[in-house]
């Protein structure tokens, strides 16, 4: 064994600060082969050596040889890696694993100083909601729809389909999320997150035509100050969805342009199939023009800026749509600088603000830059966990070949390769999510089966990372694609909920909220096969073996180094000295070891 | 490890139909898919705009079922258009499959899980280099220790400056480390060079990259104390606006080296700077306020350059404008460095303008970027053209064909010494680094087996026969041949200083002249085979003690085995014959099947050029 990661067992500081230095930790096994190690770091991105010495940490246990390097802070964000020799002779130890060959350095560990996320993140749980979907209040019933919309009644099933894909309202609303704050925390989230809430012409609300006010289907700016006003009673959160990268075509300043008015906030060109760019090719979502100064002045500047204006009426933070497209066009990339530019206005509204960026395939060029605070990690989490979990090929976000059934080996080889260009920090920021309103939804990639839906979130909430919860999942929602899985949560008829799976989720995440390990612990893999693979998360005084296993695996596995451990979830036997874990599956075991 | 059923792509001619697209224009790129790898359906992802978008390849008729490259008449060849809709547009492919997952493929090979984005295949629209980068085999010289003209006459103590030890050339051993490493002064010149024009062009190069030959107190003249003349020393302006012309009356060409990262304490500007810090030249260096200053490595005689100052920009701009009219373009010392201070992150950006105002000055002129360890974040930014490639071939290299006994402290900087490895290592290494820069960037980086910086490669590999085969790889793989003088005839050296020995004119005795032969035959097969200038890279198979690649253009291939040490035969499955053209016999396939040999060390090339009858070239 020999392993470093960057949560506190391996470097303790958890604010470094430019210009300074920080410990950095290695922690080998007497069988390793090390017995000389450098830390690599980069000097103004040229690479120097400091020998590290022996250290004896606490959390050093019997046979282990750590070592201690200290490394300075030079840059803001400082990579390095560490160099082994010895016995198992000449090996780099990167974020990526161990290598003996040379490697890249973009897999180097990551120490970011400054701009670091809100300390409240690393201990949320997020429940993701399509508001027109999860909830009606009694005022609902009231309210006029526009011309475009067509009514449905709540159980109607969504046509998933068709031309009144984005136009069925079913009147969920924001006073409806508030009543329904009981069973969000119930079943361990407590950080809300919801796409948009703008007033648009589409049930998505991702082709909004202001920004100035929340949208009177959803119950209009008091509802949405109600809602941040109970969640916040209860220590709960709200992060609102703003679309970044455009808006609908009936914006008002979309009106305004093409009126003559500020044309700069777009970008027109009669080349363009449309006359103007949009997001890929949607006609009704005019590209926004991050060159623009008007641009910038109203996103950013001021307390009644778009980006501000909605921290001052009580969220919590932002969640950006398309991210990885805003600000980038052609020979312009400007991404970056627009991140740090949110949140710096984000930051005067709000010190302790979440800025999440949405990016559905690789996010990590776009992170540790001062800007975005973590991903959604479909990149690093989701897809591979359906590569393991999925039964159903389905597809995904545009790629045209449906999901591959993969071993274990496959999931956590993708999972490492993202996770190693990111510093730990923007990794356990990352929300791991198993769905959204953007994808199938996960009960129905496992073909139904609760076992594999249980192992699914299982992973979701002991690997390193931000669980989000998609509404209704945890009732049992179901869903081939996007649209078809924004069904209505049927809170008038709770025989239809799956109840076992709403325990699963509930005992999940409350496990997570009670063990420090499963937030803040390293990740230590020890042992990666075809159908099953079992991981340490610890801390100094809190260790947890986790086995996840998609079928039974006959084979007994017996983890060398493992002692006596009580099961915490998943009703396995507890574990004697040498005992094989149980070769049962689809299973999800937590054990807490007992020293 | 066998390849030679994976699918390919790579970023030549073969695969791309242009490699220097416009901003917005459309090419075509082609997947080679042998029948064993069972693909049914072949999409191409490109990211537009930072999002992925896919489109699906179709089955190229023309290519399908004929030999192209002189091989693979079963292959199936898939295209499809690309647009280069931004400056560097990352694409890949999705390969579906009649069993098993669908496979990525990206510029690190075929995997069946996602990877990130970071070793997409490129298209790059800033403008290419010039087009004789492509076609260069680079000399290295040392100003001081290539040789001096017969005019300089015997040095003269007394004409030296007061910093200068001086040295017999041919008997006065160099002194590699400690105090008097840079102060010993043999007396090379910029004559000298010229009269051995002659051993140069004969060995097959047609580019000398000069090291540092500004004024400097020492013998490698780092510490420029200016860049506005050449150093009396060497004869002075007139004597390399001479070399200049001698080279250019041959057809051949003159790099300078200039660092951009600092400067020496001597040099005008920093007196300048030092003397008063109300000089506007203060603000080119990093002052505290007690009048210290950030220097390259803590070492005092380095000053930083401050490249936040506008007046840094200016006058390195014009220093490497001025001289264009002598050299053919610049090697930047430190590339990595320049312009990363603390928080401040301008590498990227300095490259950029660099390179614009130099190519507005000399449009043929080109940059390269000395880099030691990863490179590979700093190319493709529309700055410099090419790095040296140390990480991503030198020392993959050595640590194949370093000697048995070799007992060097350190590797290149890293501690430990040099690690032994096996091919498969080797081969990692390369594709790691390769993968995550453009083809181009790969194949206008120089490929160096060791240079004035590092110890010697005779050293390395202790024997001339590996020291063959790293030759071998050198001139056949993609990238642009820099060989460091005196490593044609073998000399040795334990660090970079120790490899700045005299260049041995007057003791034949002490030349490798049968190394000297390989070199000039290696060369000219580079330069008489287009594959292996232009064509593309397919690894075919890969072992501990054996490599075996071949280079692609659409009517033949060459194929290269590298063997460090005698190993088993290598069988390929692949139906066609070998002509031998470098150290090789001919081969035949049997069912099949070609059997190279394994006995090493070796480094073979043969000729693939198919089978008449076998199908159709096609051109």
């Amino acid at each position: 064994m020999i392993h470093h990661d960057g949560s506190a067992l391996y470097v303790p500081d958890p604010a470094p600060t430019l210009g300074g230095t920080t410990d950095v930790y290695v922690r080998t096994s007497a069988d390793s082969g090390v017995e000389r190690l450098w830390v690599r770091w980069t000097f103004d991105r040229e690479p120097r050596f400091v020998a590290a010495t022996d250290a004896r940490p606490l959390a050093a246990r019997t046979g282990e040889r750590w070592f201690r390097a200290r490394l300075p802070l030079r840059n803001p964000v400082s990579r390095y890696r560490f160099l082994l020799d010895g016995a198992g002779g000449y090996r780099w130890l990167t974020a990526a694993g161990v290598f003996a060959h040379d490697v890249g350095d973009d897999t180097d560990f990551r120490i970011v100083c400054g701009h670091a996320p809100p300390a409240w993140a690393a201990d949320a749980a997020v429940y993701l909601i399509f508001p027109d979907r999860f909830a009606r209040s009694a005022a609902a019933a009231d309210r006029q729809l526009p011309d475009w919309a067509v009514a449905r009644d709540w159980d109607h099933p969504v046509s998933g389909d068709g031309p009144d894909r984005p136009r069925e309202i079913y009147g969920g609303d924001l006073d409806g999320i508030a009543d329904r704050l009981d069973h969000i925390a119930s079943v361990g989230a407590d950080t809300i997150c919801l796409t948009p809430f703008f007033p648009a012409p589409a049930n998505h609300r991702y082709c909004p035509t202001t920004f100035d006010r929340v949208d009177p289907l959803l119950g209009g700016d008091a509802a949405l100050r109600r809602l941040a006003d109970a969640a916040h009673r209860r220590g709960m959160r709200v992060i609102g969805d703003l679309t970044t990268n455009h808006t609908g075509d009936r914006h008002d300043w979309f009106r305004d342009a093409l009126a003559g008015r500020h044309r700069d906030l777009y970008y027109f060109d009669d080349d363009l199939e449309f006359g103007y760019e949009t997001w890929v090719s949607v006609k009704r979502m005019p590209k926004l023009n991050w060159t623009s100064a008007e641009l910038r002045r109203r996103f950013l500047d001021g307390p009644d800026s778009v980006v501000r204006r909605w921290l001052e009426a009580g969220l919590d933070g932002w969640r950006i749509d398309v991210a990885n497209t805003t600000g980038r066009r052609i020979a312009e990339d400007n991404t970056h600088e627009v991140a740090r530019g949110i949140l710096e206005a984000m930051t005067r509204s709000r010190p302790d603000a979440l800025l999440l960026a949405e990016n559905a395939h690789d996010a990590t060029g776009d992170l540790d830059a001062g800007g975005w605070h973590g991903t959604m990690n479909y990149a690093g989490f989701t897809r591979p966990v359906w590569t393991w979990l999925a039964t159903e090929p389905l597809p995904f976000l545009g790629v045209p070949v449906g999901v591959p059934r993969l071993p274990a080996t496959a999931m956590v080889a993708t999972m490492r390769a993202f996770a190693a260009r990111m510093s730990w920090r923007s990794l356990t920021t990352s929300w791991s999510l198993l769905d959204s309103h953007d994808t199938p939804r996960f009960r129905t990639l496992a073909g139904g089966s609760a076992g594999l839906v249980e192992v699914g979130v299982g992973l979701m909430a002991t690997l390193p990372g931000t669980p989000m919860v998609y509404y209704g999942d945890e009732v049992g929602l179901s869903g081939s694609w996007p649209e078809d899985g924004r069904r209505t949560v049927p809170w008038h008829d709770r025989e239809r909920w799956d109840h076992r799976l709403l325990a699963v989720y509930t005992d999940l995440l409350a496990l997570r909220r009670k063990h420090s390990a499963l937030r803040h612990g390293g990740l230590r893999l020890l042992h990666v096969g075809a159908d099953r693979l079992a991981y340490l998360r610890e801390t100094a005084d809190d260790r947890l073996l986790v086995l996840a296993a998609r079928r039974p695996v006959p084979e007994p596995l017996r983890l060398p180094g493992i002692g006596a451990a009580d099961n915490i979830y998943g009703q396995a036997p507890d574990l004697a000295p040498g005992d094989p874990l149980p070769g049962d599956g689809p299973t999800f075991q937590v054990w807490r070891l007992a020293d | 490890m066998q390849l030679l059923h994976l699918p390919h792509h790579d970023g030549s001619s073969l695969y791309v139909s242009d490699a220097a697209p416009a901003l917005g224009r459309t090419v075509t790129v082609r997947v080679r898919v042998p029948a064993a790898a069972d693909v049914t359906m072949v999409h191409v992802r490109v990211v537009v705009n930072g999002e992925p978008v896919f489109h699906p390849a179709a089955v190229d008729p023309e290519r399908t079922g004929s030999t192209v490259g002189g091989y693979g008449a079963d292959d199936t060849w898939w295209q499809v258009e690309v647009t280069a809709h931004n400056p560097v547009t990352g694409y890949r492919f999705y390969l579906e499959r009649a069993t098993g997952a669908p496979l990525w493929l990206t510029a690190a090979g075929v995997v069946d899980h996602d990877v990130p984005d970071r070793t997409d295949f490129r298209l790059v629209t800033y403008a290419p280099p010039p087009a004789w980068m492509a076609d260069a085999v680079v000399y290295e010289v040392f100003p001081d220790r290539f040789a001096r003209s017969a005019a300089a006459g015997p040095l003269d103590p007394a004409t030296l400056p007061d910093w200068a030890i001086p040295c017999d050339w041919d008997t006065d051993a160099v002194i590699y480390q400690g105090p008097q490493t840079p102060l010993q002064f043999f007396g090379g010149d910029l004559d000298g060079i010229v009269e051995h024009l002659d051993h140069i062009q004969a060995l097959g190069a047609n580019t000398i990259y000069l090291r540092p030959v500004f004024p400097a107190r020492s013998n490698h003249r780092y510490n420029a104390t200016s860049f506005d003349r050449v150093d009396p020393l060497v004869g002075g302006d007139p004597a390399l606006r001479r070399l200049a012309d001698a080279l250019h009356a041959r057809g051949m060409r003159l790099i300078g080296d200039i660092t951009t990262n600092h400067c020496g304490d001597d040099h005008e500007w920093f007196q300048a700077a030092q003397a008063d810090p109300d000089a506007p030249e203060r603000s080119m260096f990093y002052f505290d306020a007690d009048g210290g200053y950030e220097a390259w490595y803590g070492v005092p005689s380095l000053p930083k350059l401050n490249w936040g100052s506008p007046l840094v920009h200016e006058r390195v701009g014009a220093v490497m404008r001025r001289w264009l009219d002598v050299y053919d373009g610049w090697r930047v010392d430190v590339a990595n460095m320049t312009g990363r201070f603390g928080a401040q992150e301008d590498t990227l950006a300095i490259g950029a303008s660099l390179r614009r105002e130099v190519v507005a000055w000399a449009p043929e002129a080109m940059l390269i970027a000395e880099h030691t360890h990863d490179f590979t974040g700093d190319l493709d930014a529309d700055g410099w053209q090419g790095t040296m490639n140390h990480a991503g071939f030198t020392r993959p290299v050595w640590t194949w064909l370093r000697g048995d006994g070799l007992d060097l402290p350190d590797f290149i900087g890293v501690p430990g010494g040099v690690p032994r490895r096996d091919g498969e290592s080797v081969v990692r290494t390369m594709r790691a680094f390769a993968a995550q820069v453009s083809w181009r960037s790969l194949v206008h980086s120089w490929q160096l087996l060791d240079s004035y910086d590092v110890p010697r490669f005779r050293t390395v590999t202790g024997s001339r026969e590996r020291h063959l085969v790293g030759l071998g790889l050198q001139v056949t793989l993609p990238g642009t041949p820099m060989v460091c003088g005196g490593a044609e005839w073998g000399l040795t050296g334990r660090n970079g200083e120790h490899a700045r020995t005299p260049m041995p004119w007057q003791r034949p005795e002490d030349r490798d002249d049968v190394l000297f032969k390989s070199y000039q035959d290696l060369i000219r097969l580079r330069a008489t085979e287009p594959a292996l200038r232009d064509g593309g890279l397919r690894w075919l198979h890969t072992g501990a003690d054996a490599i075996v690649f071949v280079r692609e253009t659409a009517t033949e291939s060459l194929l290269v085995a590298a063997v460090r040490s005698t190993t088993g035969a290598i069988e390929l499955p692949l139906d066609a014959p070998l002509t031998g053209l470098h150290d090789a016999v001919d081969v035949s396939p049997v069912d099949g099947t070609v059997t190279l040999p394994g006995d090493g060390p070796a480094l073979r090339v043969w000729r693939l050029r198919g089978a008449a009858g076998t199908g159709q070239a096609v051109g």
